[in-house]
């Protein structure tokens, strides 16, 4: 599953994420960045290969629960394993989490509608992280959202949030693990279709 | 949030690596079970000498051998990996045998101290699963239920090995039921908390 032949050159090689991945558990935040740059094309190929055709949809979501998990996890892949096949059984457990939360009412693909062209970017990618966002502490959420800006100065957050830095590391921690939590609860999940 | 955005507050998170280190966290766990056990409950009057007798020998054993079986069910690297549940099996099969016997033998079936077994059990694993819990937390689980049912069984055969240095019931008929439930029970209860705080 893991070696797609045409897509070795634009996704980087399997060995070359791994490495990646073990300079991130050593403490090195832009490799850890890259790496996950890295392993969300290989994701969202294994999320649409997961998912049936009229659900393909959700794969950007499954895409998003799985970097979650694998951000909360990352510290019991075992660095003498594969890392792809690890990051396998995370996406197919997350697709198979969101056919069973996701109504089996047909979803009509606007492909199917002449006249209607599908959008280059799915507008609804994204929607249920922001659902689960919209869950969290307003605190939490502005706390995940400034960091996701990317470029923030830790010490002008520090001032923002009033924590000190060490506290807002935490803070943020804390606030990514209720996301991932509120990401695969049930409650609230409106249907995409 | 689009993908971009989520990859940039995850590398924004500098917390290290949270690691299961499930063997730590049982030691920790079980060294509180003991000295729980010792502290509140007590050892039995003459404990290490009267494991020569063979009752007591098994009494002592056929717990740990339940969380040896169910150990290498946990400590697995691969998240799908599969082990075979038979050495459980086989031991529940062998318990089942032996107290057959031990009542047709005429052994004392409810002793004196069921309730205490039925509850001291339980009590003393709380802590070796909170312990394993956690570590499991950090870990990939496809089949949370099986992975809780035997995190469950571990700490249940684990704290029966602990209550059995205070237990001076010495009929296999007693024990061989009263512990087995006792296990069983554990397991059940890490069953339903592996649904509901173990996952992907």
């Amino acid at each position: 599953m893991s070696r797609h032949h045409g897509r070795t050159q634009m996704t980087g090689r399997d060995d070359e994420i791994e490495a990646l991945m073990r300079k991130a558990l050593d403490g090195d935040r832009r490799a850890y960045a890259a790496c996950l740059q890295l392993l969300v094309p290989r994701m969202r190929a294994m999320a649409s290969h997961d998912l049936p055709a009229q659900h393909g949809h959700l794969a950007e979501d499954v895409v998003q629960e799985a970097l979650l998990s694998i951000h909360l996890k990352r510290g019991s892949w075992d660095r003498n394993r594969p890392l792809l096949p690890w990051v396998r059984v995370i996406v197919k457990h997350k697709a198979i989490d969101a056919l069973r939360k996701t109504p089996s009412a047909p979803h009509e693909p606007v492909e199917d509608h002449p006249g209607l062209d599908a959008p280059e970017v799915d507008p609804l990618a994204g929607l249920h992280l922001e659902q689960a966002l919209s869950r969290l502490s307003p605190r939490d959420a502005a706390l995940v959202r400034e960091h996701a800006l990317g470029g923030a100065d830790p010490e002008t957050l520090s001032k923002d949030f009033d924590l000190s830095p060490g506290a807002l590391r935490v803070a943020l921690h804390r606030a990514l693990r209720r996301l991932a939590d509120a990401a695969r609860k049930e409650e609230e999940w409106t249907p995409m279709s | 949030m689009d993908t971009d955005e989520l990859i940039a507050a995850l590398a924004a998170d500098d917390v290290p690596a949270k690691r299961p280190r499930l063997l730590w966290r049982v030691a920790f766990g079980l060294a509180v079970s003991l000295v729980l056990m010792l502290v509140f409950w007590g050892m039995r009057p003459g404990w290490p000498g009267v494991l020569m007798m063979a009752p007591l020998l098994v009494k002592q054993s056929l717990p740990i051998l339940v969380a040896l079986a169910a150990w290498p069910l946990l400590r697995r690297s691969d998240p799908e990996a599969q082990a075979p549940l038979w050495p459980l099996w086989l031991l529940a099969g062998a318990s089942a045998a032996g107290w057959a016997l031990s009542v047709l033998g005429g052994g004392d079936i409810l002793g004196q101290t069921l309730w205490a077994c039925l509850l001291s059990i339980p009590a003393l694993a709380l802590p070796i699963a909170l312990a394993l819990f956690r570590g499991l937390r950090h870990r990939v689980e496809p089949r949370p239920a099986r992975s809780g049912l035997l995190a469950g069984l571990f700490s249940g055969g684990a704290a029966a090995a602990v209550y059995a240095v205070h237990c001076d019931e010495d009929s296999a008929a007693f024990f061989l039921l009263w512990y087995g439930l006792a296990i069983m029970l554990c397991g059940l209860a890490g069953r339903m908390a592996g649904r509901r705080w173990l996952g992907v």
